[in-house]
C-alpha cells in the first residue's frame, strides 16, 4: 500500500473497522445482558485510570476544537502569549496523557483475568494509543507550532476525510513523526472493537438502538391498539348481548 | 457550612479563570481584519483586468505597445498624441470617420496603405475607456509589483514585511502567518520549526526564484482553487523585501546601509 492510499483508505478502513466490529460483537452478545455488564465490570476494572481518561478526554476536545473552529484557534494564536498559555497546556495534557498510559500498560501487564486473546488486543491497544500520545508530546517539542499548522493542515485532511476526498497531500507533506500520530490514531480506533473497551461502545449503539426504536414501537403500538378498538371482524360478526 | 464555602471557593476560582480568559482573549485578532486593500492584479497599478484581456484580444493583432508599427500604429502614447473623444469615435467606427473627412483619420488611411481598422461597434464607451486608461498607465509594460526587484523596497515596505511574516497585520486573503512554521534569524522561540529556516532564503533562490515561489501557497490545498488567492502582488513584494533584509548579515539589515548591494543586484537584474 502506497502512502497515498495509506492516508486515503486507512482512515475508512479504521471505522468500517469500528463500526462493523461493533456491529458483529452488539450482535453476539445482545441477547446475553449478563455476558455485556460482566465485560463492562471487567473492562472499567482493566481501564480505570482516571488521569487517563481525563488527559485523553481534554486532548480529544482540543482536537476537536481545532478541527471545528480552526480560524478561531489562529485568531488565538496570533498573540504569541496565548500561543505559548495554548501549547504549554496542550503539552502539559500531553505529558500526562504519556504518563498515565504508561501506569496504566504497567498495571495491565501484570493482571490476565480474562483469555490471552483479549489481553492481547487490549494490550495493542494501549500500546498504540501510548504511541500516539508520545509522538503528539514530541511533535511540539520538534516541530513549533502545531495548533496553528495543525488547524491550516490536518484540520482540512480530516474534513477532507468526512466529505469522501481525501486531500491526501496535506499529510504526505507532513514530517514523519505526523505521520505517524495521524496513523496510529486510527489504528487505535480500528482496533477498539476487539478490547474490552468495546463493552461501552457495544452499550452505546444498543442505547441509541432502543432510542431510534422508540417511536417505532409506539406507532407499533398505537396501531395495534387502534385495530384492537375498530376490529373489522366485529363488523361481520357482532357480539352478542 | 464547609461545603457551602467550598462551593464558594470553586464559583471565585472560576469566576478568576474566566476572568484571566477574557483578558487574554480582549485584543483577539479577527482575521482578515486590517487586511490590505491592494489591488488583486499583481500589478500595483489599478486598471480594469477586463480591459487588459480585450486590448490583449482586439488589439495586439495589428498593433504593438513601444514596438514600432505592425499593421497598424504603434499605441504607445496614443492617448497623448490624440483626443479622447477623438479614440472613442475612432475605435467605435474608425470607417465613419474616415468617410466624414476627418483630416487626422484621411492620413491614418492614407499611411498604413489604406486598411481599415474593424469599426468596435460592441465595445461599450465605458470599456473603451478602461482600454484607453490601462494603455495610458503603461499597458502591457505595466510589471506585477512583486516583480520589482527586493533592493528597491523602501523601509515602509520592509516593516510590512515584516509585520506580514510574523502575524501582526494579516493578509488580505488570510493566508497564514509565514511565523506559523518558519523562523528567521531573531525570530527566536517565536519562529516556527515545522518548515526551513527562511534567514538565508533569499541569498539561496535570488529574487525572481523568489518571486515565483511566492506566488503559491505553501499547502497544495490552496493552488486546488480555480483563482489563487494566496498574496497580493504587494504583500509577496513585502514579505521578499523583508526576506532579503534578514538574509543581509547583521549591520546591513537597514535599507540604507544596504544601498550599495542594492545598486550592484538592480543593475545585474536590468530592472
Amino acid at each position: 500500500m502506497g502512502s497515498n492510499s495509506l492516508f486515503a483508505l486507512w482512515p475508512y478502513i479504521a471505522v468500517a473497522l469500528v463500526v462493523g466490529g461493533t456491529l458483529l460483537r452488539y450482535l453476539l452478545v445482545s441477547r446475553q445482558p449478563s455476558v455485556l455488564a460482566e465485560e463492562m465490570a471487567d473492562a472499567k476494572v482493566a481501564f480505570a485510570g482516571r488521569l487517563f481518561w481525563i488527559s485523553i478526554f481534554a486532548l480529544l476536545t482540543g482536537h476537536l476544537l481545532g478541527l471545528l473552529f480552526p480560524r478561531a484557534v489562529l485568531s488565538w494564536n496570533s498573540n504569541i502569549a496565548r500561543l505559548y498559555l495554548l501549547e504549554g497546556l496542550a503539552f502539559a495534557v500531553g505529558l500526562a496523557g504519556v504518563a498515565s498510559s504508561a501506569a496504566l500498560i504497567w498495571r495491565h501487564l501484570g493482571q490476565s483475568t480474562r483469555s490471552r486473546v483479549t489481553e492481547l488486543f487490549d494490550t495493542v491497544f494501549l500500546a498504540i494509543v501510548f504511541t500516539v500520545l508520545v509522538s503528539g508530546v514530541l511533535i511540539p517539542v520538534l516541530y513549533r507550532w502545531g495548533s496553528s499548522w495543525g488547524v491550516m493542515t490536518l484540520g482540512p485532511y480530516v474534513a477532507s476525510i468526512v466529505g469522501g476526498q481525501p486531500a491526501v497531500q496535506l499529510v504526505k507533506q507532513m514530517p514523519t513523526l505526523v505521520q505517524l500520530h495521524v496513523l496510529a490514531t486510527f489504528a487505535a480506533i480500528a482496533v477498539v472493537p476487539l478490547t474490552r473497551l468495546s463493552t461501552f461502545l457495544i452499550a452505546a449503539m444498543h442505547g441509541c438502538i432502543v432510542l431510534i426504536g422508540r417511536p417505532f414501537r409506539a406507532a407499533a403500538n398505537a396501531v395495534t391498539e387502534w385495530s384492537h378498538k375498530h376490529n373489522p371482524g366485529s363488523w361481520f360478526w357482532p357480539e352478542e348481548d | 457550612m464547609r461545603r457551602v464555602v467550598a462551593v464558594d471557593a470553586r464559583v471565585r476560582a472560576g469566576l478568576w479563570a474566566l476572568s484571566l480568559l477574557l483578558v487574554l482573549a480582549g485584543p483577539t485578532q479577527v482575521i482578515g481584519a486590517g487586511a490590505s486593500d491592494d489591488d488583486d492584479n499583481g500589478t500595483g497599478a489599478k486598471f480594469s483586468p477586463q480591459a487588459a484581456a480585450t486590448f490583449n484580444g482586439r488589439c495586439t493583432a495589428c498593433h504593438t505597445y513601444g514596438n514600432g508599427i505592425k499593421v497598424g500604429p504603434d499605441l504607445k502614447g496614443v492617448t497623448e498624441r490624440r483626443k479622447r473623444a477623438w479614440l472613442l469615435k475612432f475605435i467605435h467606427g474608425s470607417s465613419g470617420v474616415i468617410q466624414s473627412g476627418d483630416p487626422t483619420a484621411t492620413a491614418l488611411f492614407a499611411q498604413f496603405k489604406q486598411q481599415r481598422m474593424p469599426d468596435w461597434v460592441d465595445l461599450s464607451d465605458q470599456q473603451i475607456n478602461d482600454i484607453l486608461d490601462y494603455i495610458a498607465i503603461g499597458g502591457p509594460d505595466i510589471r506585477p509589483a512583486d516583480e520589482r526587484n527586493a533592493a528597491t523596497a523602501t523601509a515602509a515596505e520592509t516593516e510590512n514585511g515584516r509585520r506580514l511574516f510574523y502575524g501582526e497585520r494579516q493578509t488580505k486573503y488570510g493566508a497564514q502567518a509565514c511565523v506559523t512554521c518558519h523562523s528567521v534569524r531573531g525570530a527566536g522561540l517565536r519562529g516556527g520549526s515545522l518548515g526551513p529556516d527562511l534567514t538565508g532564503v533569499y541569498l539561496r533562490y535570488q529574487d525572481p526564484a523568489l518571486t515565483l515561489f511566492l506566488r503559491h501557497s505553501c499547502f497544495s490545498w490552496q493552488t486546488q482553487l480555480p483563482q489563487e488567492h494566496y498574496l497580493t502582488a504587494k504583500e509577496s513584494f513585502a514579505l521578499k523585501a523583508f526576506l532579503r533584509t534578514s538574509a543581509m548579515p547583521a549591520g546591513q539589515n537597514s535599507n540604507a546601509a544596504g544601498n550599495l548591494s542594492l545598486q550592484k543586484e538592480v543593475r545585474s537584474d536590468g530592472k
